[in-house]
């Protein structure tokens, strides 16, 4: 028997103590868990290349930055030369640069890759963290590669000056590009991301993820309580403050982002596939449901006060109760980047078969909590704005757009009307209306109004069976005409806000059957019906150029009320 | 035993390759199941692996060579990986039963026992522990435990040590300046920050080395000095963390010795943009700069090296 020698073992095993809850920690085991403290989950900032390896398929790496490093545009010098600092944070962290970009796959899916090191110089912007960055987005528009850059950043890097804050133009120009061509850019912004950075290229991405409890921000908070003089709230700029108020799409724990990239360049990469095709058709799914109705002759004719009640029912499914049903995947996206994340309205990336697509919807909730937290589904302008920003991305990477629609209406409220929930609105309608890519609407419960049809004005506009759509809410109108709110039911009727009469009326394209009891009694079904709808309708409008589209949806909407095109329905029989 | 199977696997787990040393252990094992080499091998190639087995296999190896510390060690290493706390330490006092010498098994028993409420026994240990190498995880474990006992003149001893092994880590200089301050050694204090405003390479880290000083000169009550500080750490300070603390000191000094203003001008203008704020909102300002600069270099800091021993 041949001696071997003894395996390698551990000989200085390493414990971290968690600046949180202050916990010893076993450094494998933190390792092991991603440096996410197993007994509070505080998330260790982590160094850039242990984040690219916690990212990226191991050994895909391909580093292309290796010449890069900063430039003393200015000679600069403080308390020490520039030049001393360079060269004492290279000796340090072992690399030219704060900076660096390169190839890589993510579960197989090539990205090009870039990002910023906060132990370098603070992670500052200077000439090579802007080159970096820059170099990345060319090549990943070179080779219309998804891009994904990884950012922790004290701001702009001041012993550059002017240099340094031109990278903010560099970078924001370069990335610029990349949403011209329809390019996916994914931005990961991690604790901390501040100043320059954070208001550049960072917070420009397609995507915008963090991780619980990084901040981010422009001014730090300490400048801001000497500004104004006041202590800021606990949690001010983390990312959940961020997400709250519409800036990031996705808060992910760090176990979750590798998946959740995967996920979003998995899409895209159908998207990218299905944009090449002609007719994408083919890569809608199979389905079992029963077929949408379009003879408003063969359908069943129920009192609109009984309907109205039934679009209303509690236990109605919602839009996210479809999501699975429908839809074989589906990446909720957040924010409308302006001022909050309006839960009354969710959207994001769906998968139909083959076929990714964006999904937007009005979520009332489904119980009392829920629907306090979802405002009852009724959206203020954030909703609509964060809906706008979808429907961009949507058309800006060729991805045909479904809307779900069940809400009372727009919220009426003092800070919707401060925050232009008209033009909200208005400008929803402009810019459904122009979209150059298929887009499909189905009304799911209540159709209110304004607030219905800022989701609505799309190629093909559909119904389930005992939902509604109405310029006016029932009780709003027999208030209003006929002087007694208890006239609702009377109101309903005279409006003709059922299947059968917006059939007729050419509002509603087709009806899709619910099972016998409504929709709430059997969601499986409800659901199978409303895929079915959804592949045939795309399955027409596919095959459609973006022109075709513009110009069939402008007509469309253009017949209503215009003499000899828009039909007229018989006078109903009034009933005692 | 199959000398050449397991050569193999070695040189692969060596050479850092643990799907290859796991593999070449594993078909070596078919053949002879309870080699206590190959489970070795196998168990610490599963271990990077995060192969569900690897504990399994170590603690065969344990079964198979009782009387073997590095099996014990092995084990108690992997079963702490796996965050098996209880199981971890029991392995490891068998391997310090074996080996008394086995620093990585003191070091598990210090921090389990201080973590279980035994503090005075997890420092004894780790002293252990730290004695044996410079500037190990024990040395520096050490230096928050006696903090976190609220034994600074022990914490600052430690310290010392731990930045003498490696005058270049920002951390370590930052403990013995805070150290030193706490425990008024307030001269020792200043020369601790010093050093460290000398050792960090971006301003924004100098700015809270500097205000750390001018935590220093406001015990002094060198109100003077502070503002010069003060005034140095302005100058680079990009995040707007000094404006509240010149403006204080101005007061306190009665003229803004940068440009000789007198006081009464001074305060007029200190009047237009406000009230200045109070000692304790400039300590708590400055405290707070300090905290971040350990937090910068604690969470990021880079694993010592030389965790494996071939």
């Amino acid at each position: 028997m041949a001696e071997v020698a003894a395996p390698s073992r551990a000989a200085s095993a390493e414990w971290r103590r968690c600046p949180s809850c202050e916990a010893f920690v076993y450094y494998k085991r933190l390792k092991r868990n991603l440096h996410v403290c197993p007994e509070c989950n505080h998330h260790f900032r982590l160094r850039l290349r242990e984040r690219l390896d916690q990212l990226t398929d191991p050994g895909s790496f391909e580093e292309l930055s290796g010449d890069l490093e900063p430039i003393d545009a200015l000679s600069f010098s403080d308390s020490k030369l520039y030049a001393e600092r360079i060269a004492a944070a290279q000796r340090k962290a072992g690399a030219k640069s704060g900076a660096l970009y390169g190839k890589a796959t993510v579960d197989g899916h090539p990205v090009v890759v870039a990002g910023i090191d906060f132990g370098f110089i603070g992670g500052s912007m200077g000439s090579a963290v802007g080159e970096a960055i820059t170099r990345a987005a060319e090549l990943a528009l070179d080779t219309r590669t998804p891009l994904l850059v990884i950012s922790a950043s004290g701001g702009a890097r001041m012993q550059e000056g002017c240099i340094s804050l031109m990278q903010m133009v560099k970078t924001s120009q370069a990335v610029g590009r990349l949403y011209e061509e329809g390019i996916l850019y994914v931005s990961l912004l991690t604790d901390p991301t501040y100043g320059g950075v954070s208001a550049s290229y960072a917070t420009l991405g397609d995507v915008l993820i963090s991780e619980p409890e990084a901040h981010i921000g422009f001014a730090g908070p300490s400048v801001i309580e000497q500004t104004i003089r006041q202590t800021l709230p606990s949690g001010f700029q983390t990312a959940g403050f961020l997400m709250e108020h519409g800036m990031l799409d996705l808060v992910e724990k760090r176990e979750n982002i590798r998946r959740t990239i995967r996920n979003m360049l998995e899409l895209h990469a159908r998207a990218e596939a299905a944009r090449g095709e002609g007719d994408s058709a083919a890569r809608l799914p199979e389905t079992e449901g029963a077929e949408p109705v379009s003879d408003p002759g063969t359908l069943t004719e129920r009192p609109a006060w009984d309907v109205v009640q039934m679009a209303r029912e509690l236990e109605r499914p919602h839009t996210l109760d479809y999501v699975g049903r429908v839809f074989d995947d589906f990446l909720e996206l957040h924010g409308d980047r302006m001022f909050e994340d309006d839960s009354a309205i969710v959207g994001g990336l769906a998968r139909l078969g083959e076929l990714t697509v964006m999904l937007i919807g009005h979520q009332k909730g489904s119980n009392t909590s829920e629907m306090m937290e979802r405002n009852f589904g009724m959206p203020e302008p954030e909703g609509y704005r964060k809906a706008m920003r979808l429907m961009r991305y949507a058309a800006k990477f060729g991805m045909p757009i479904v809307t779900l629609v069940d809400t009372a209406g727009a919220y009426p409220g003092l800070g919707a009307e401060e925050r232009g929930q008209s033009n909200a609105i208005a400008e929803s309608i402009m810019l459904m209306s122009r979209l150059p890519v298929p887009t499909v609407t189905v009304v799911t419960g209540e159709g209110g109004s304004g607030g219905a049809l800022a989701l609505a004005a799309t190629d093909r506009v559909l119904m389930l069976e005992n939902s509604y759509y109405s310029v006016i809410s029932p009780e709003g109108c027999a208030t209003i005409l006929f002087k007694d709110a208890a006239s609702a039911p009377r109101a309903a009727a005279a409006l003709r806000i059922t299947a059968p009469d917006l059939l007729g009326l050419g509002v509603m394209d087709a009806v899709i059957p619910e099972p016998e009891g409504g929709a709430h009694t059997d969601v499986d079904t409800a659901g199978a019906n409303l895929k079915t709808a959804l592949v045939s309708t795309l399955r027409e409008l596919l095959g459609k150029s973006p022109e075709e589209l513009l110009e069939q949806r402008y007509d469309r909407f253009r017949k209503f009320g215009e003499p000899g095109r828009q039909p007229v329905l018989s006078p109903i029989e009034e009933k005692k | 035993m199959t000398s050449g199977g397991a050569n193999d696997a070695h040189a692969q787990l060596e050479a850092g390759d643990f799907a290859g040393a796991r593999e070449t252990a594993s078909s070596a094992l078919a053949s002879a199941p309870d080699d206590a080499e190959l489970l070795r091998v196998a168990g610490l190639a599963g271990l990077e692996l995060q192969a569900g087995d690897a504990v399994d296999q170590l603690r065969r190896v344990a079964e198979l060579r009782p009387g073997d510390a590095s099996a014990w060690h092995d084990l108690g290493d992997a079963l702490a990986t796996e965050g098996r706390s209880d199981e971890a330490t029991e392995a490891f006092r068998k391997a310090l039963e074996l080996n008394p010498d086995d620093e990585v098994a003191l070091t598990h028993l210090g921090h389990t026992a201080f973590q279980t409420g035994q503090g005075d026994e997890g420092i004894k240990l780790l002293e252990r522990a730290a004695g044996m190498r410079q500037n190990s995880t024990a040395a520096i474990s050490l230096v928050e435990m006696y903090r976190a006992l609220g034994q600074h003149e022990e914490a600052l001893e430690a310290a010392v040590k731990v930045a003498a092994a490696d005058p270049t880590e920002a951390l370590y200089a930052l403990d013995v300046a805070e150290l030193s301050l706490q425990v008024g050694k307030l001269d020792e204090a200043t020369a601790a920050f010093q050093h460290l405003r000398e050792i960090v390479e971006a301003p924004e880290e100098e700015v809270c080395a500097l205000h750390g000083m001018v935590l220093v000169e406001l015990e002094k009550g060198d109100f003077g000095r502070a503002l010069e500080l003060a005034n140095d750490a302005l100058a680079i300070d990009t995040v707007g963390q000094t404006g509240g603390v010149v403006a204080h000191l101005e007061v306190e000094t009665g003229a803004d010795p940068m440009t000789g203003t007198p006081r009464d001008a001074s305060a007029a203008r200190l009047a237009a943009q406000g009230v200045p704020p109070t000692r304790q909102e400039v300590e708590e300002a400055l405290r707070g700069s300090v905290s971040e600069l350990r937090r910068l270099h604690a969470e990021s800091r880079r694993p010592l090296g030389g965790e494996l021993l071939g």
